[in-house]
């Protein structure tokens, strides 16, 4: 789509980048062979940079089925030498964290770099998961990026630090770093660096021998101890400014900081900000030097108090008495992200200077919330919809049947007017939590709802255990052929890839009998009568029931496809009774004049709204 | 450490109509134009037909540090939609301007309880009462793209009126811009639209 490409440009281009694209970038600055992962916000857009502008350049960019599996791709791939980066959001690295630990004992040959997002606020994740502590959990070293420069710049200098420690590397990010555009100037690019040979040593790659273990802890621990030597030739650590209040800060908060300073001035640049882009070891001989003339330090984070305790405790270690202000004495706040009006009214408390916040003249007037809807078209209302009627058509009432919903936009259908999911927690948990509730005792029908991808993820396990263990239960794959919610990423389902790779499809419908599910079948959510009575028929059947209700996600088929038909609302005939936008609520119905209007716009003519208008008031225009 | 001048500028929208787009042009052309430039936004999940906020922050001289700025900070503050354009007026700074599509895409939460788009004509009057008129644009950008024959180049008209009053980039710089980030079919269409913008407030 655009007309310059951030991955081919030359050496020394000052160009607009977003960070995930920096550090797609940095991919090929660091010459990356093997770059993984599994889409998750906010670190999606850097395989997607790679597919979009990556054509010719060599390198291996492709989905994984789940973060787990994209990890040991990675590692296995570093292992012969390959220079490999698997990309994650936070609950990812959860998902990945088994072989993150071992991989720190066994280490690494070619530069291995694990980018890990977070995603303070949140904005788009269940948690405010810190994943800095599993640098400190895995032993493995963590580096920390404030800006798009930075982003790309880090990604190299992983790599590099990768190689020189025989060790995976982590790339810790937040949303403000991954989604921000900001100028980047490009360095040299590097051939990607494939295979290169693999010797046989089982003390190192096998894990199964415990004397062997023990060894390489200690290896591990001694390795460990070599990174900040290291990473100061790369620049790493920076001290700004000179005076004896001290501010620690990494991450985007160093650029809170950096504002305020600039914008205030306090104390007549009495103020010293460290910069720590080490997170894991911590830089002690960097942090005992910088804090050495500290009157009184002030560390500005996001999220848990993981430098301020590091802090402290070195303070503490060298009998160094000064007062540290954090988010443990609540300096700033332990939840949400920061911004420079928090670290300014922080830092104007301990220092004494006044902040210009500007008083907003005015206020925001009152207007109805707006959360995201499911699309209009989208498969997904339609397979909730007839959940719910198959559940009355069954002879239940909706309050008795819990519905476990599970990671994707279908998540969305716990807003009115469908109110349909009760629980969702994590990828997968759909199907296992439901398994759960069941064996406890509920004696009517539970139902779980799991898209595709989420089933590819983490939902082929709870499956077999379902079926191992005889549960009663519903399960309803909700299949629109694609990672929607993140920005519609390919799935194990598709017959080529992104980049172009001719790929063997892989069906959920042969993966579900093949666990050995009795009662399956595979409806069409367009089909609503059908996949009701379906429902309500699997409700009253033991065992494992499974409906695939496939049909491709709305906006993957308008882009194919088009918009087909065209609806309008006959206003003689509309009576405001609203029946339309209560059973759908689409977003491309709304009100206007006293009667539903139809957004031609937003409209993508499923028809689905045609269905619910007790008076024939919606009606198909002829297509222009 | 001086302290840079930074133009803010505040995008809202409802997901789908294209403020992201906005906000990647003007991020693109600031870099063209030897600015430092920032832009807070999250993307990715579904954000269709939700609320979305860009900000952008455009550093003349000096480097921009903050992806994002405060309530009451924005110099200029564009909306492509009405509703959203109320929720977020906390953002105008002191003597921002305020740039305003005449449009109006009630929520379903509205549509559920019966109300619509007459909610348009309540808020402008709101907002018009609170705001100097000198500093208050309510631009027919949606409608003048669809004249156009392009009723996805609203934010192209409003990148139009906000340089024309704003004068931040260059015409070649705007024109490199929109040229680098839209396909061959997009980009001619793209640049009409950016200039009737243009003239929109020359005209006034």
């Amino acid at each position: 789509m655009r007309n310059y490409n951030p991955l081919k440009a030359p050496e020394g281009v000052r160009i607009a980048l977003m960070g995930n694209e920096a550090i797609a970038r940095g991919v090929v600055e660091s010459g990356t062979y093997v770059v993984t992962g599994y889409p998750g916000t906010p670190s999606s857009e850097i395989i997607m940079t790679l597919h979009e502008y990556g054509s010719g350049l060599d390198i291996y960019a492709e989905w994984a089925v789940n973060e787990r599996v994209a990890f040991e791709i990675a590692l296995g791939a570093s292992l012969g030498g390959a220079r490999s980066l698997v990309t994650m959001k936070g609950p990812g690295l959860n998902v990945a964290s088994d072989p993150a630990l071992s991989a720190a004992y066994s280490g690494v040959n070619g530069g291995m770099t694990i980018l890990v997002a977070d995603d303070p606020g949140p904005m788009t994740t269940q948690t405010e998961q810190d994943s800095r502590w599993y640098a400190k959990l895995s032993k493995l070293p963590m580096v920390s990026p404030s800006s798009p420069q930075e982003a790309k710049d880090f990604m190299v200098v992983s790599q590099r630090l990768s190689e020189a420690l025989q060790l995976p590397v982590i790339l810790r990010t937040t949303t403000r770093v991954n989604h921000t555009v900001g100028e980047v100037i490009t360095g040299g690019t590097e051939l990607p660096r494939g295979f290169q040979g693999f010797r046989a040593d089982p003390p190192r790659y096998v894990r199964a021998g415990m004397s062997w273990n023990l060894e390489r802890h200690k290896w591990l621990n001694n390795q460990l101890r070599l990174v900040e030597g290291l990473v100061k030739q790369y620049g790493l650590n920076r001290v700004v400014e000179g005076g004896n209040k001290c501010i620690v800060t990494e991450g985007v908060s160093y650029n809170y900081v950096m504002e305020v300073l600039s914008r205030y001035r306090p104390t007549g640049n009495n103020v010293k900000v460290i910069k720590v882009d080490l997170l894991w070891p911590i830089p002690r001989e960097f942090l005992l030097n910088s804090l050495s003339d500290c009157e009184e330090v002030l560390v500005v984070e996001e999220l848990d108090p993981y430098l301020e305790e590091s802090v402290k405790a070195l303070l503490n270690e060298q009998k160094i008495r000064v007062n540290v202000y954090g988010k443990s004495n609540g300096f700033l706040p332990l939840e949400g992200e920061l911004s420079a009006l928090l670290v300014a009214k922080t830092l104007s408390k301990l220092l004494g200077f006044g902040v210009l916040s500007a008083e907003p003249r005015l206020k925001s007037l009152e207007v109805p919330s707006r959360p995201p809807p499911m699309c209009p078209g989208c498969p997904h209302r339609n397979s909730y919809i007839a959940i719910l009627f198959g559940i009355a058509k069954a002879g239940y009432r909706r309050e008795d049947i819990p519905i476990f919903g599970d990671i994707g936009c279908y998540a969305l259908s716990v807003n009115p007017p469908l109110n349909a999911i009760w629980v969702e927690h994590s990828m997968g948990a759909s199907i296992s939590m439901a398994i759960g509730f069941k064996i406890s005792g509920y004696n009517r029908p539970v139902i779980a709802t799991i898209g595709d991808s989420t089933f590819f993820h983490a939902g082929l396990q709870p499956l077999i255990e379902a079926v191992n263990k005889r549960v009663d239960l519903l399960v309803v794959v909700l299949d629109n052929s694609v990672v929607a919610m993140t920005g519609h990423q390919s799935t194990p389902a598709w017959e080529t890839t992104e980049s172009g790779r001719n790929v063997k499809p892989v069906d959920i419908v042969e993966i579900v009998r093949s666990v050995g599910v009795e009662n399956l079948a595979v409806v069409d959510p367009f089909n609503l009568d059908e996949m009701t009575t379906k429902v309500s028929e699997f409700l009253k059947k033991p065992g494992v029931n499974v409906l695939i209700a496939r049909a491709p996600c709305a906006i993957l088929k308008v882009r194919r496809e088009g918009v087909k038909r065209r609806y309008k609302v006959l206003s003689d005939k509309c009576t405001k009774c609203l029946a339309c936008v209560r059973v759908t609520g689409c977003p491309a119905l709304y009100v206007s004049d006293e009667k539903v209007a139809v957004s031609t716009e937003d409209c993508v003519g499923c028809g689905l709204c045609v269905r619910y208008c007790p008076y024939k008031a919606i009606v198909e225009v002829e297509a222009t | 450490m001086s302290e840079s001048k930074i133009v803010n500028i505040l995008i809202s929208s409802v997901g789908g109509q294209g403020g992201l787009t906005l906000s990647r042009v003007i991020a693109v052309a600031s870099v063209l134009s030897g600015y430092s430039v920032r832009t807070g936004e999250t993307l990715g999940m579904a954000q269709r037909f939700g609320s979305v906020l860009s900000y952008v922050r455009v550093g003349i001289d000096g480097i921009v540090y903050s992806p994002l700025f405060d309530e009451g900070e924005a110099h200029y503050m564009v909306c492509m939609e009405v509703i959203e354009c109320a929720r977020a007026l906390k953002y105008l700074g002191r003597d921002g301007v305020l740039i305003v599509d005449d449009v109006v895409k009630p929520p379903t939460s509205m549509s559920l309880v019966g109300s619509g788009s007459e909610i348009k004509s309540v808020l402008l009057k709101q907002i018009s009462s609170t705001i100097d008129s000198a500093r208050f644009f309510l631009v027919p950008a949606k409608r003048i793209a669809i004249e156009l024959g392009s009723s996805r180049a609203a934010n192209m008209v409003l990148l139009g009126v906000l340089n024309g009053i704003s004068k931040l980039f260059s015409e070649s710089a705007v024109t490199e811009a929109v040229s680098s980030l839209f396909s061959n079919s997009t980009r001619e269409p793209s640049l009409l639209a950016y200039r009737r913008g243009v003239d929109y407030i020359k005209h006034l």
